[in-house]
């Protein structure tokens, strides 16, 4: 299985998949976090809107968790040994973590003060984009 | 002067050096290529679904979509142009923009659910791109 995506137009066609989901996860939270920057869609409530995108940020969310570990999977020393891959896994982690915890509870919580709000969307759009962004740089960073 | 001979000449300009030539230029214009189109992604997807009108995060994803892309395109043209998959996926956006001025007479919906569909094949080419 591994060796067949790794040779084969599936790698492509797996990580077009990737992108995709990609943008619906990335794309959805940061419409969320310009909200609670006070940018775009003001006539909604951030709670409202948050729970209306949720389908759309949780079906990217399997999308990406499917398909990266099949891209994964296809070439494992590749990964591990690059350090745009390493630092990717560690950005996600933490970028996840937050999510669950600070963001969910911006999102819900009413009664947050807006610079607290502020300040948990900025760190959002950076974590985020900072996964992004080491992502894309893995096949510019390949040791071998 | 061939095409050819146009990339070759564009890829030469100081601009299209900085990013070829540099370690962080691709990488860094790439990066920002990717999030700009989960940003206009999200823009064009959720109007569909939730009749929010997001209009002006479309057109700033799409501006910043298309100067990134120019911009990796400048930094190697030469290898785009002779990339089937690059002139599939520029004859997609052909489409996409025919498809954006046929919108602007007639009923939205279908037009929408069009982009969609023309914008995954557009991410299909692209990676082709790099593949072969």
């Amino acid at each position: 299985m591994a060796e067949l995506i790794k040779q084969s137009w599936l790698f492509p066609v797996i990580q077009s998949v990737h992108v995709i989901g990609l943008a619906m996860l990335v794309g959805t939270i940061c419409l969320v976090d310009l909200r609670l920057l006070g940018l775009g869609t003001r006539g909604q409530a951030v709670g409202n809107l948050a729970a209306a995108l949720a389908p759309w940020t949780s079906g990217g969310l399997m999308t990406v968790l499917v398909t990266g570990p099949l891209l994964f999977g296809s070439d494992l020393a590749r990964y591990v040994s690059n350090p745009a891959f390493v630092l990717k896994m560690g950005l996600l982690a933490v970028a996840l973590a937050a999510h669950f915890t600070l963001h969910r509870r911006a999102v819900r919580d009413e009664t947050v003060l807006p610079t607290r709000h502020k300040l948990v969307a900025v760190l959002s759009l950076i974590l985020w984009s900072s996964v992004v962004l080491a992502g894309r740089a893995i096949a510019d960073f390949d040791l071998a | 002067m061939s095409i050819l001979q146009l990339c070759e000449r564009i890829q030469a300009a100081w601009l299209s050096r900085i990013i070829s030539e540099s370690t962080w230029g691709y990488p860094i214009v790439g990066a920002l290529h990717v999030l700009a189109i989960a940003l206009f992604g999200a823009a064009l997807l959720i109007p569909l679904a939730q009749g929010v009108e997001l209009r002006w995060l479309r057109r700033i994803g799409l501006a910043l979509i298309l100067t990134t892309g120019t911009l990796l395109f400048a930094s190697s043209a030469a290898r785009y142009y002779n990339s089937t998959f690059f002139r599939i996926k520029i004859m997609l956006l052909a489409l996409l923009l025919l498809n954006a001025v046929v919108a602007r007479h007639d009923g939205r919906k279908m037009h929408t659910a069009i982009a969609v569909v023309l914008w995954a094949a557009v991410i299909f080419a692209a990676r082709g791109i790099a593949f072969l």
